[in-house]
């Protein structure tokens, strides 16, 4: 049976960006700091991507309740001024096709050049082991450029005893940063020890650390007050009581 | 929903699969058509229901209205000619959602020949997220691709407003059809009860589809309830 995936461009200019990808991991923390970052950065669609290695998802545009525009499980989103795009995923990979999407994806933006890859992610809770140790954690590879930054941030450097790379509810982040450093791609891995529940607080933290190794928001001012939450979060704990029950 | 004194555990949607125990070797299950599939030169409007309702008011429909052309068991697919005209429907019920783009993929020579798609599925009422207080036994709502229709259908809903979201086939046939900008229309029936069967209003839509010449509303209750009871 053919595999299909499909990608669609409207805007091919992503020279020397920094790609954002959010792993579908624990509390969907990474993908909601990525909504975080494309509402408040006005953010523009520049493409989307239909694979088989997705569970397919529709819906209308996450960020304007007025548009007409169809909203699909994998878009690219993208800031001019600060040179970021975000592959936006909103479904999970399906684990039998990932390998060969993510290569995929990860040769697509090669020949577009971009500079470096970002991933973000979180991991299950109760697997952070020193108590009183940051909740972030990073992964860097040898040569990147965030590598000096992010020592002066409050994380710390994720102990991987040995072995593969593992992330205990990361999701697919440990897999893609294997394919940067085998297409030889700066890559970096951004991970917050989370539980399931409400993770709008995880999501604001983590653009915060974010901000430490990139420049995305005005100093001047607070990186939370400069934050905006997409529209679509408005019912994310569901609707108001049905009136028919007083 | 839950019980009265159920602990409900907040999930979010990385319970679809579990990365950290998936065994490699479970997962080469294959999709595939029973019979060769033969793709008509002409397709005009390939209807997709999805889910228990709808696979079972098309499949006690007549011999000489509609016809069964091919089937896949293990997704619950089945394919079926409307013979009076070039129109398809395909309906599709109990699947894995983790295998909804392949049930795609194997469809898609159909998908991307079809002048037009109308995905048609039902959804409990409670999982509709909305500010409103009004209140609604039923209604549908409306997803369009950025390319519209040629074909009028008379398809004057509401559109499905965010947060609200569809998954699965109809999702996946639709966003397929955005990608290779093909025109599809998705509605979703928002409803109390998904497997009641006294939803004239559903009839009354798979009739103007001419998909269904009648369908009664007791055909297969029996099929459902413990004679004993």
């Amino acid at each position: 049976m053919e595999k299909s995936t499909i990608w669609k461009f409207f805007d091919e200019d992503l020279d020397e960006y920094t790609l954002l990808v959010p792993s579908v991991a624990v509390g969907n923390v990474s993908q909601l700091a990525c909504d975080l970052l494309i509402s408040s950065l006005n953010m523009v669609k520049t493409g989307s991507v239909y694979t088989t290695a997705q569970i397919p998802v529709i819906g209308y545009d996450p960020y304007n309740l007025k548009s007409e525009s169809l909203s699909t499980s994998c878009e690219i989103y993208k800031s001019d001024s600060k040179k970021i795009c975000i592959l936006q995923i909103r479904s999970p990979l399906i684990f039998k096709y990932a390998k060969q999407f993510l290569e995929e994806v990860i040769e697509t933006f090669k020949e577009k050049k971009i500079k470096d890859v970002i991933i973000l992610t979180s991991s299950f809770a109760h697997e952070k082991k020193h108590i009183l140790s940051s909740s972030f954690r990073y992964i860097v590879s040898e040569g990147n450029p965030y590598a000096e930054k992010i020592k002066n941030g409050d994380m710390e450097k994720h102990e991987n005893n040995g072995g593969d790379l593992k992330i205990l509810g990361g999701g697919f982040a440990s897999l893609l940063y294997k394919i940067c450093l085998e297409k030889s791609l700066p890559c970096l891995i951004l991970f917050k020890y989370s539980s399931e529940g409400d993770n709008i607080p995880d999501a604001y933290d983590m653009v915060n650390k974010l901000t430490l190794v990139c420049s995305l928001f005005s100093e001047d001012k607070d990186v939370f007050s400069q934050l905006l939450q997409p529209v679509s979060w408005t019912l994310l704990f569901g609707r108001p009581p049905p009136q028919d029950i007083y | 929903m839950c019980t009265f004194g159920e602990i409900v555990e907040p999930a979010s949607r990385t319970i679809w699969e579990d990365w950290d125990e998936i065994n490699p070797e479970n997962n080469e299950t294959l999709i595939q058509w029973q019979l060769p599939l033969n793709i008509p030169e002409i397709i005009g409007t390939l209807f997709i229901l999805e889910g228990k309702f709808f696979a079972d008011c098309v499949k006690v429909q007549a011999k000489d209205h509609l016809k069964l052309i091919n089937s896949s068991t293990g997704s619950n697919l089945h394919l079926y000619q409307i013979l009076s005209c070039s129109e398809y429907v395909c309906t599709v019920k109990d699947y894995n959602l983790l295998q909804s783009s392949e049930i795609i993929d194997l469809m898609k020579p159909l998908i991307s020949k079809s002048a037009d798609v109308i995905t048609i599925q039902t959804k409990p009422m409670t999982e509709y997220q909305t500010a409103s207080l009004e209140t609604q036994p039923w209604f549908i709502r409306k997803l369009t691709t950025s390319n519209p229709s040629k074909i009028s259908k008379d398809l004057n809903f509401a559109k499905l407003e965010q947060p609200n979201i569809l998954s699965g086939v109809g999702a996946g046939a639709v966003s397929l059809r955005e990608h290779m900008n093909m025109s599809a229309t998705a509605l979703v029936y928002y409803i109390e009860h998904i497997e009641e069967y006294q939803t004239d209003e559903i009839h009354m839509l798979l009739e103007k589809f001419n998909i269904v010449k009648s369908c009664s509303a007791k055909f297969s209750g029996i099929l459902n309830s413990n004679l004993y009871i």
